[in-house]
C-alpha cells in the first residue's frame, strides 16, 4: 500500500467510477454513491476529489460527444488507471484481513 | 424544448469557476437542470442556489490551491483523438456498405487512374530514371567526333570516333580517370550449330575496369591479356554453351581463328548495346586502328569527381583542337562532344515515355476530378445528417474529419485495386512494347514504385477528400432548411460542380486528340500498300562466307543452288533472293543515265538491288511490262515504275523494255545495261518516304555479301523454317544463317512503335472519355434531384416535360461545349508535343479536332438523357407537398 492511502470518499469515488466504466462522470459518479451508500456529496465536493485522484494519477479522462442538455458541452469520462486498480485491490486486502473472523457486535 | 438555465446565474458561476473545471461543472448543471425542468421541479430556483453555491465553493478551493490549472493526466489528445478516429473509420465503413454504388464507382475510378499511373511510372522508373546499373554511373560519359556543319549528335545518334585520334587525346591532360575504345564487328561462332552470326564487341581491356563490374565466372579482360583472350556475355553462354560452368578456359572459334575463353560477365554488363562477346582490341587484329580517318569507335570516358559535362567537354575540345592542328586533312572539319552515358542509353526513349506519363497524368486528373464530384454531390445529399450534427455542437473540423475520413478509406481501397491493376498491367506494357526500348526487361513492380503508388492515392485521398470536407461542413447550408431557402442558395455548391465538369471535359478532349492522331499516324502506316504482299513469306538472311566465295558470280552460283535445295521442298511456292528487302534498314545508291531517244537527261540517283531467282513472283510484285528475269546478267537491267517514268518519260510504259540506261556509278562512260522489263513500285527505305526509283540487277553482276532469301510458303511460313535450314546445310554447312524471320513481322516490327502509341493512348482516351460521361451523369443527376423543388415548382406553373428536359440538356450541353472549347485550346498549345511520334498527319489535323469534339458531345448528349427524363417527369405534387 502506499503512504498517500485513499480516504474514505476518495475510495468511494473510485468504487463508483469502477462499476460506472467507461462511462463515469461526475453525475452519474454522484448518484451511485448517493443511490449504494445513501452517502450525499455536495455539489462541489466531487470536483475536488476527482482532480486530487487524477494529480495522484489513479484517474484519466476524456471528452466524450456534445451533448444537447449540457447547452452543447461534452461530459468528462474518467476511467481507473492500473495504479489505481492496484491500490483497490491492496486495500480491500487489507480490509478482508481486517475483517477476517470478525464479527462486530455491539 | 428544455430552456437554458438563467443566463446571469451561468455568467456569474463561470466568471468564479476555476478554468479546469469550468466547462465540466457548468454542462453537470445544466444536465441537472433539465432533468428538474422535465420533472417539473423548479428548476431555474434551485439553478440559481446550486450553480453559485458551487462556484464559490470551487474558486475557494482554488485560493487554498488546489484544482490546479493544467492537462488532466492522460490529457484526451491522443487517447480520444484515436477514439474519434476510430469512430469515423467504423462510420465511414459503414456508409460504404450503405451505398454500395457510389462506393464501386468511387473505388475503380480511383482504382483506374493509380494503376495506371503506377504502371506507366514503373516503366518511366526502370527505363529512364533508373541510374546505369555501374559504381558513381552518374560520371560516365560518351566521347563521339562529328563534322562541324552536320551539327552536334543528340543522345543515342551516331558519332564514332577515330583511333588514332582517341590514343592522341589519352596522351593529354584530360580530366578524365579512364578513357577506352569500343568497336563492334560480326563473326561466325563456329562452335554453334548451326554455326552463327553474332555481334562482338573489340574494346580496350579498360572498359570492364570503367565500369568496376565483376565477371559472373572466371575474370573480365585485363590490359596484359593477349589478343586471343575472349570474355562472354551471359545470354550467349546460357544460349550458345548451356551454362557449362566449365567454359573458363575453353577454346573456341571465331570466323576461322581460335580464342581462349577467359570468363564471362553478368546480363547486366553493357545489356543495352547488341554485343555478346568482348575481345581486347590491338593493333594487331585491326589494321584500321591505325587509319586516323576512319572513325568506327565508341569511347567511353570517367570523369574525375567534381568534373561536370561541360568542363569534360571543354577539355577535351581544346585537346582534339590540338591533335587537329597536327593532322588537318582527317581532322579539319571535326568536332568532339560530350554525353552523360545514362543519356546515351535511354535518350531515344525519352521524349516518348515522358509524354506517356503526361498523358497518364491527366488520365488521373480525370478520376480525381470525377471521385470529386461524385463525393461532393453525396455529400450534397446528407446536407440534414451534417446539419444535424452542427446544431448538436460539433465543431466543423470534426464533421470535415469524418468527410475526410470516409474520402481517406475509399482513396486506399481505390489504391489497392490500383495495385492490383498494375500489376497485370505492367507484364502487359512489357509485352507490347516496342523491341529496342533500352532496359524495358528489368521494369518491375519495385519498393520505389510502391512508394509512388502509395503516394499518389494519399494525395488523390485528400485532393477529392478536400473540397467535399470544406463544402459538406459549412454551417450555412446546414441552415438551409426550409423550401424557400433552398431555391435561392444553391448557386454556391453547383458552381463546384460545373467547374469540375468542365474541367474534366477539357482534359478527356486533350486526351482524345492525342488519341485520335496517333491511331490516324498508325492506320496510315498500317495500310500503305507495300507494292507486294508480306503474308506467307518467310525471310532468310545469308551472309556468304568471303573465303569461299569471294565474288559476285560465285556468290550467285552458292544462291543458285540454294534455290533448287528450297524450292523442292514442298511446301514452298516460289523462292528468290534480293540484297535488302523491301521496309528494311540500308540502301545502296548509285547514278544512272538514260541511252537514246529524244532527251536524255541528266545522271539519275536510283537504289541499286541485285536480285536473283524468282524473287518478283514471291514477293508478288507486279510485272508491268516486259519479264522479270535476267537471262545474261552482264547485260541486263530491270527498271521499277519510278524510274521509267524519270529515265524515259515519253516513251510509254509497255515501250520502256527495249531501251536502254548507262551505269555512271564510276565513270561517265559505264556500261550498258538493256532494260528488259518494268516492275511496280514498292516501298523500300522505311515506311514513310514515297517510292523512289530503283534498278533491280543480277546477284551475278553485283553482290554485296549479303543476300534475304525470300520464301513463299503454303501454310505458316514458319513452319518451314527447320527444313530450309536443313536445305542450306545440305548446300554448305559451313554457311551460317543469320536470321529467320517472317516478311510481315519485319513490317510489324517497323511500326511497333506507332502501334504501341496509338494503343496507349488509344486505351486512355477510351479511360477517360468514359469517366467523363459518368462525371457527367453523376453531376446531372445531383442537379436534377436538388432542384426537384423547382422543376415541381416549373412544372406547376405550367412547364412541359420538353421544356425541363431542354433545361437539363441545354445546361449539361453548355457545360461540355465550354470543357471541350478550353480542351481544344490546350490541344492546340500542346500539338507540338506529339509531332514527333506522328506520320502521315498533322499535329493540327483539323479532322482530329473535329472528330473528338462531336464524338464528345455526343456522348455527353447520351450521358444526360437520364437525368434529363427524370427531370422532364418532376411532380408539381413534390412543390407543393414540401411546403
Amino acid at each position: 500500500m502506499s503512504r498517500n492511502a485513499l480516504g474514505e470518499l476518495e475510495h468511494l469515488v473510485l468504487l463508483a467510477i469502477a462499476r460506472l466504466e467507461p462511462g463515469a462522470y461526475a453525475v452519474n459518479v454522484v448518484q451511485e454513491i448517493r443511490s449504494r451508500t445513501g452517502r450525499d456529496l455536495g455539489q462541489a465536493s466531487i470536483y475536488i476529489v476527482l482532480s486530487r485522484l487524477a494529480d495522484k494519477g489513479y484517474l484519466r479522462s476524456r471528452l466524450g460527444d456534445p451533448v444537447a442538455d449540457r447547452g452543447g458541452r461534452p461530459r468528462r469520462f474518467y476511467a481507473l488507471t492500473a495504479r489505481a486498480v492496484e491500490e483497490l485491490r491492496a486495500t480491500h486486502q487489507a480490509l478482508r484481513s481486517m475483517w477476517d473472523g470478525l464479527e462486530v457486535v455491539r | 424544448m428544455t430552456p437554458r438555465p438563467p443566463r446571469l446565474a451561468r455568467r456569474l458561476s463561470a466568471l468564479l469557476l476555476p478554468v479546469r473545471v469550468r466547462s465540466e461543472v457548468l454542462g453537470d448543471l445544466e444536465e441537472h437542470f433539465a432533468a428538474r425542468w422535465r420533472s417539473g421541479s423548479r428548476a431555474q430556483l434551485w439553478y440559481w442556489r446550486a450553480a453559485l453555491a458551487c462556484a464559490v465553493r470551487l474558486w475557494l478551493e482554488r485560493i487554498r490551491g488546489g484544482l490546479r490549472a493544467g492537462a488532466p493526466v492522460d490529457s484526451p489528445g491522443i487517447g480520444a483523438h484515436m477514439d474519434s478516429l476510430l469512430r469515423d473509420l467504423r462510420g465511414a465503413l459503414r456508409a460504404l456498405v450503405g451505398a454500395p454504388g457510389v462506393a464501386a464507382v468511387v473505388i475503380l475510378t480511383v482504382g483506374l487512374g493509380v494503376g495506371a499511373n503506377t504502371a506507366v511510372f514503373s516503366v518511366v522508373h526502370g527505363v529512364l530514371l533508373r541510374p546505369l546499373p555501374y559504381p558513381d554511373a552518374e560520371r560516365l560519359v560518351v566521347i563521339k567526333e562529328f563534322l562541324r556543319e552536320r551539327g552536334a549528335p543528340g543522345p543515342g545518334e551516331w558519332g564514332a570516333v577515330s583511333y588514332p585520334n582517341f590514343l592522341d587525346w589519352g596522351a593529354q591532360d584530360l580530366p578524365f580517370e579512364g578513357m577506352a575504345a569500343v568497336g563492334t564487328e560480326s563473326v561466325v561462332l563456329r562452335d554453334a550449330t548451326p554455326p552463327r552470326q553474332i555481334r562482338i564487341g573489340t574494346v580496350n581491356p579498360e572498359l570492364f575496369a570503367l565500369l568496376a563490374t565483376d565477371a559472373l565466372l572466371g575474370r573480365p579482360l585485363r590490359s596484359d591479356d593477349e589478343a586471343d583472350a575472349v570474355v562472354l556475355a551471359e545470354p550467349l553462354w546460357r544460349v550458345a554453351f548451356g551454362g557449362d560452368p566449365q567454359v573458363v578456359g575453353r577454346r573456341i572459334v571465331l570466323d576461322s581463328e581460335s580464342v581462349t575463353v577467359v570468363g564471362v560477365m553478368p546480363a547486366r554488363f553493357l545489356r543495352w548495346s547488341s554485343a555478346q562477346l568482348w575481345r581486347p582490341l590491338t593493333p594487331a587484329t585491326h589494321s584500321l586502328t591505325e587509319e586516323r580517318s576512319f572513325r568506327a569507335y565508341g569511347v567511353v570516358a570517367r570523369l574525375r569527381p567534381g568534373v561536370g559535362v561541360g568542363a569534360a567537354r571543354a577539355a577535351i575540345r581544346l585537346a582534339a583542337a590540338r591533335v587537329a592542328a597536327a593532322y588537318p586533312e582527317a581532322n579539319a572539319s571535326w568536332d568532339v562532344e560530350v554525353t552523360p552515358l545514362h543519356a546515351e542509353v535511354v535518350g531515344p526513349v525519352r521524349g516518348s515515355l515522358r509524354l506517356l506519363f503526361g498523358a497518364v497524368g491527366l488520365l488521373l486528373l480525370i478520376a480525381c476530378s470525377n471521385v470529386a464530384s461524385l463525393l461532393l454531390a453525396r455529400v450534397g445529399g446528407r446536407r440534414r445528417e451534417v446539419a444535424v450534427r452542427r446544431a448538436l455542437g460539433a465543431t466543423r473540423l470534426r464533421v470535415a474529419q469524418q468527410l475526410l475520413v470516409e474520402s481517406l478509406v475509399l482513396a486506399v481501397a481505390g489504391g489497392a485495386v490500383g495495385l492490383v491493376i498494375a500489376r497485370v498491367a505492367v507484364p502487359v506494357l512489357i509485352g507490347v512494347a516496342p523491341a529496342g526500348v533500352p532496359r524495358i526487361d528489368e521494369v518491375a513492380i519495385d519498393p520505389q514504385v510502391a512508394a509512388f503508388a502509395f503516394g499518389v492515392t494519399l494525395a488523390v485521398g485528400l485532393l477529392v477528400g478536400l473540397l467535399p470536407a470544406l463544402q459538406g461542413s459549412s454551417r450555412r447550408d446546414a441552415a438551409g432548411g426550409t423550401p424557400h431557402a433552398r431555391v435561392g442558395r444553391f448557386q454556391g455548391g453547383t458552381r463546384f460542380l460545373d467547374a469540375l465538369v468542365v474541367a474534366e471535359v477539357a482534359l478527356a478532349v486533350v486526351l482524345l486528340l492525342a488519341a485520335g492522331l496517333m491511331v490516324q499516324s498508325f492506320l496510315y502506316l498500317w495500310g500503305y500498300a507495300p507494292g507486294f504482299d508480306p503474308d506467307g513469306v518467310l525471310v532468310v538472311r545469308l551472309s556468304p562466307d568471303e573465303e569461299a566465295y569471294p565474288e559476285a558470280p560465285h556468290q550467285a552460283a552458292l544462291y543458285e543452288r540454294i534455290y533448287s535445295r528450297i524450292g523442292a521442298l514442298p511446301g514452298v511456292e516460289s523462292v528468290g533472293g534480293i540484297t535488302r528487302i523491301p521496309v528494311g534498314d540500308g540502301d545502296i545508291q548509285q547514278t544512272v543515265r538514260a541511252v537514246g531517244g529524244p532527251a536524255p537527261g541528266a545522271n539519275l540517283l536510283v537504289g541499286l538491288r541485285p536480285v536473283s531467282g524468282d524473287y518478283f513472283a514471291t514477293m508478288r510484285v507486279p510485272v508491268l511490262a516486259g519479264r522479270s528475269s535476267l537471262d545474261e546478267p552482264e547485260a541486263e537491267v530491270l527498271v521499277n515504275r519510278s524510274a521509267a517514268r524519270a529515265l524515259f518519260p515519253d516513251t510509254p510504259l509497255e515501250r520502256v523494255p527495249g531501251r536502254a540506261l548507262r551505269d555512271t556509278a564510276r565513270t561517265d562512260q559505264g556500261p550498258e545495261l538493256r532494260v528488259v522489263g518494268v516492275v511496280g513500285d514498292v516501298r523500300h527505305g522505311g515506311l514513310d518516304p514515297a517510292p523512289r526509283p530503283e534498278i533491280y540487277v543480277a546477284h551475278a553482276l553485283r553482290s554485296f555479301g549479303f543476300v534475304e532469301v525470300v520464301l513463299r510458303t503454303r501454310g505458316d511460313p514458319l513452319a518451314a523454317a527447320g527444313e530450309v535450314r536443313e536445305a542450306i546445310a545440305a548446300v554448305d554447312p559451313r554457311q551460317p544463317i543469320l536470321e529467320i524471320v517472317t516478311m510481315s513481322d519485319v513490317i510489324a516490327s517497323k511500326i511497333a512503335g506507332p502501334r504501341f502509341h496509338a494503343t496507349l493512348f488509344g486505351i486512355f482516351g477510351l479511360l477517360a472519355a468514359v469517366l467523363c460521361a459518368v462525371g457527367i451523369v453523376g453531376v446531372s443527376s445531383h442537379w436534377v434531384s436538388r432542384r426537384q423543388y423547382e422543376l415541381g415548382v416549373r412544372a406547376a406553373l405550367g412547364a412541359r416535360p420538353a421544356d425541363l428536359l431542354r433545361m437539363v440538356l441545354g445546361r449539361g450541353m453548355l457545360l461540355c461545349g465550354l470543357g471541350a472549347g478550353v480542351g481544344l485550346g490546350a490541344g492546340l498549345l500542346l500539338s507540338g508535343l506529339v509531332r514527333s511520334l506522328l506520320y502521315g498527319v498533322e499535329a493540327t489535323d483539323v479532322r482530329a479536332f473535329v472528330a473528338v469534339v462531336v464524338t464528345l458531345l455526343a456522348l455527353a448528349a447520351a450521358a444526360l438523357a437520364g437525368p434529363g427524363r427524370r427531370a422532364a417527369r418532376a411532380d408539381p405534387l413534390v412543390a407543393i407537398r414540401s411546403e
